[in-house]
């Protein structure tokens, strides 16, 4: 299961956000991004359009990012104003889930990955092996949180809560597979439209990252919503590093017990 | 009532104004600074957004810019900011009775707005120019 999300027909609402702050018991984030104070009287503008969640964190697991691209041929038609709602990708191949020494992070039965806060010891390891910077530490907490995809609701059958208070079906939740073709379709229908720049993000098993389970349909280049182009579990060196490593270290034991050897015969 | 509300505030924390680019450059507004509304009636202080949304207006071959202001805010809450209304005159809708002037004309000024009898002294001299008082 996971979601796919239409950017191509948000409309900016941000009911998103607030569903998932007030399902999960999220703290509202006042402070400037990541700096975790609940401190009301410290909020402020970012000055990036509407936008004033910033990115994604321990308090934000749903961000509507609005970016205001300029038009593609410059000084004709208007700026093109594009939101985007992202969320935790629920790689296929998560490196969070790779690195996290106690087992906190784990695969759910809906292939989704989820944080146990009651096991978290708040290492923080999962914070850097993210490709997308999603998950992150909450400071007067000291746990790592980030999207659960509401395990707790489809668990029960339930949709997401982003979803399900999504007013236009940007947020969709379903199987995997069906959530492609539907992706695939939606493509075919925006490219036959004229929307020549419309492009699927994270749809590829073959990627980087062997796929999102939360993937998006842009109406731009990766980039231009603060997307990574092309993410790289980053894990996936650590085998090939471990074997050099280990190489070297038995290169150096003979060479210590040749030069033993060596020296006696002397 | 969405400015007491956390989730909410934190959204759209503060009071704002658009502009467009080239507003902003005739003005000297810079990008999430403070700038002062002043119209016949009283002034208010609100943050700049500049964004290419907002496009001057070409009227009778003159150059007529738009400030956008949402009117949402107040000093309650946790969402704060001056409250438009200080700058329109009363007249309610005949049918429903709310607040129907939603154009008006205004000067927009780099800076955060006078409190006190100095903010009467800016609107007075306002008007004073104007020919709206003598």
């Amino acid at each position: 299961m996971g979601f796919f999300t239409d950017t191509s027909v948000c409309i900016g609402c941000k009911a998103c956000e607030v569903a998932c702050k007030v399902w999960n018991q999220v703290p509202a984030d006042a402070g400037p991004t990541g700096s975790g104070t609940s401190d009301l009287a410290e909020l402020d503008l970012l000055g990036m359009s509407y936008d004033n969640t910033g990115d994604l964190g321990a308090n934000t697991w749903r961000h509507v990012a609005f970016v205001e691209a300029p038009p593609r041929t410059p000084g004709a038609g208007d700026v093109r104003w594009l939101m985007s709602s992202d969320v935790c990708k629920h790689c296929t191949h998560a490196a969070c889930l790779d690195v996290c020494p106690t087992g906190a992070l784990i695969r759910t039965e809906f292939e989704t990955v989820y944080v146990q806060p009651d096991v978290c010891n708040g290492c923080g390891y999962c914070v850097p092996a993210c490709p997308y910077g999603v998950i992150d530490v909450r400071p007067d907490d000291g746990r790592a949180f980030k999207c659960t995809l509401c395990y707790d609701r489809t668990k029960h059958g339930l949709t997401p809560a982003c979803a399900q208070a999504c007013p236009t079906e940007s947020i969709q939740y379903g199987p995997l597979d069906e959530l492609r073709e539907r992706a695939d379709r939606r493509l075919e229908q925006l490219k036959a439209a004229g929307v020549a720049e419309a492009q699927l993000y994270g749809r590829d098993p073959g990627d980087g990252v062997g796929g999102d389970g939360a993937f998006f349909l842009l109406l731009d280049e990766p980039e231009v919503y603060g997307l990574p182009p092309d993410p790289v579990v980053t894990t996936r060196d650590l085998p090939g590093m471990w074997k050099r490593a280990a190489a070297a270290a038995a290169g150096l034991a003979v060479a210590v017990a040749v030069a033993f050897v060596e020296g006696r015969r002397r | 009532m969405s400015r007491y509300l956390p989730y909410l505030a934190e959204l759209q924390p503060r009071a704002f104004c658009e502009v467009s680019p080239e507003l902003a450059r005739e003005r000297g507004l810079v990008q999430n600074g403070w700038a002062t509304l002043v119209t016949a009636r009283s002034a208010i202080e609100l943050r700049v957004l500049i964004t290419e949304r907002m496009t001057p207006l070409r009227i009778d071959g003159g150059e007529t810019h738009q400030v956008g202001v949402p009117w949402h805010f107040g000093h309650g809450g946790f969402a704060t900011g001056d409250s438009v209304n200080d700058l329109l005159s009363i007249a309610l809708d005949p049918n429903v009775h709310i607040q129907e002037s939603k154009a008006l004309t205004c000067d927009i000024r780099p800076g955060r707005t006078p409190r006190g009898p100095a903010l009467r002294a800016l609107v007075e001299d306002y008007r004073r120019r104007a020919g709206l008082t003598p």
